[in-house]
């Protein structure tokens, strides 16, 4: 019975880790306690150490490729055993992964569709549906209080509504059938109320300055460790990235641009 | 017995106690229970308002829906059983005439689906106790 070699939880924080390389080849006879893989959590690189002694055959795992923790990457066992993960395969976030990787159902499709479908519905009770109706709220934008926060009550609806910005009754059922949302608007009419011009304006889409300019990239550079928990904390909180450095959407890249480039290349 | 004159009118419910929060409709003994109640959750801030039905037929369905309608939340109070009850048939027509004004589901408080226990603590139980009013009407209100 082939032992399954897998990535250890390096920390108490540690979801997944950078693959740095192997040690040993596929095949190669280990014994226990030998360091087989090299791993990059957040802050430092660890060497994994085989858990048992054999001959270890490795999974399709390459150097940078993100691997979530507690995933088995190899096998070690006798020399005609073949690297095959039983049950739950590993969700590996690199884009780049290779098609072996892809082939691996993490999950079976079907599933995953309902259960979103499932928690993303809005429970309503009869009287706050009736009030939502009556006074055009969008129940999606309402948080639910009642029964520990599965329902929308006629409260929260109320709460919602108190929130809102004044809006003339027109701007208001405008922006439900356009979905624009009023909390962002500001009012042009008297005493800053929301009048239909405004929802008119916010329904157009935005104008694009100018399109952005086609520019080299340079190179791209995985942003590792701390670095990488760096730009994807400030992307979260505030645009910082648009204005010092340009980052791709996924916050683990830094993309070196041609200097004229700079400002335009941020995602 | 005080002696007075005992007769009440036909197909008029009672409201016993005026609340806005939780309406409560029950009849015969476990009024007391229910008023004991509502006594208790007021302290807590839920003001229930205690109907007693007083004739089930005629079954005064006007003042529930009314009262349904002020405050969206019902909770049925009986000592019948739970599966064959008078009460399930009001909670019928509220849901008939005034589902729309609901902000909750409707819950029961009736005798549990057992032969009654003899044994005091678990006929307690069996039959709606202060406590369980309480706890349903505050599960309406959550």
């Amino acid at each position: 019975m082939p032992e399954e070699f897998f990535v250890p939880k390096l920390g108490q924080t540690v979801e997944e880790v950078i693959m740095v390389g192997w040690l040993v080849e596929d095949g190669e006879k280990v014994s226990q306690g030998q360091a087989v893989m090299e791993v990059e959590t957040d802050k430092a690189v660890f060497p994994v150490e085989a858990n048992a002694k054999g001959f270890i055959h490795l999974g399709p795992f390459k150097a940078g490729d993100v691997i979530p923790v507690l995933t088995v990457v190899a096998i070690i066992g006798k020399q005609d055993d073949k690297f095959e993960v039983k049950g739950a395969a590993p969700a590996v976030g690199e884009a780049d992964s290779t098609p072996e990787q892809k082939a691996t159902p993490a999950v079976s499709p079907e599933a995953k569709p309902v259960a979103t479908s499932e928690s993303d519905r809005v429970f309503v009770s009869p009287r706050a549906r009736k009030l939502a109706v009556e006074s055009s709220v969008d129940l999606a934008q309402v948080t639910p209080s009642g029964y520990d926060g599965v329902r929308v009550t006629e409260r929260d609806v109320r709460d919602y509504l108190s929130q809102l910005p004044k809006a003339t009754p027109v701007a208001q059922r405008m922006a439900v059938d356009v979905g624009v949302d009023l909390r962002g608007l500001e009012g042009s009419g008297p005493g800053g109320r929301i009048v239909k011009q405004d929802i008119l304006r916010a329904a157009q889409p935005p104008v694009s300055a100018q399109p952005l300019p086609v520019a080299d990239v340079v190179e791209r550079l995985p942003l590792k460790g701390v670095r990488g928990i760096i730009a994807e904390r400030m992307g979260n909180q505030c645009a910082y990235h648009r204005a010092c450095h340009a980052y791709d959407g996924s916050g683990r890249h830094r993309v070196r641009c041609h200097p004229r480039a700079h400002q335009s290349q941020s995602i | 017995m005080p002696e007075e004159e005992y007769i009440i009118p036909f197909g008029v419910a009672d409201i016993k106690r005026p609340g806005k929060d939780v309406t409560l409709v029950t009849y015969s003994r476990m009024v007391f229970r229910s008023l004991e109640a509502a006594e208790t959750l007021s302290k807590e801030g839920i003001d229930v308002e205690v109907i007693d039905l007083r004739t089930l037929k005629p079954l005064d369905i006007n003042t529930i829906v009314n009262s349904v309608k002020k405050t969206g939340r019902l909770v049925c109070v009986s000592e019948a059983y739970e599966n064959t009850g008078f009460i399930n048939e009001v909670m019928m027509q509220v849901n008939e005439q005034a589902f729309d004004y609901l902000d909750a589901p409707m819950i029961r408080v009736a005798a549990a689906n057992v032969p009654v226990p003899r044994a005091e603590t678990l006929e307690d139980e069996a039959i709606p106790n202060t406590g369980r009013v309480m706890a349903a009407c505050r599960k309406v209100v959550s």
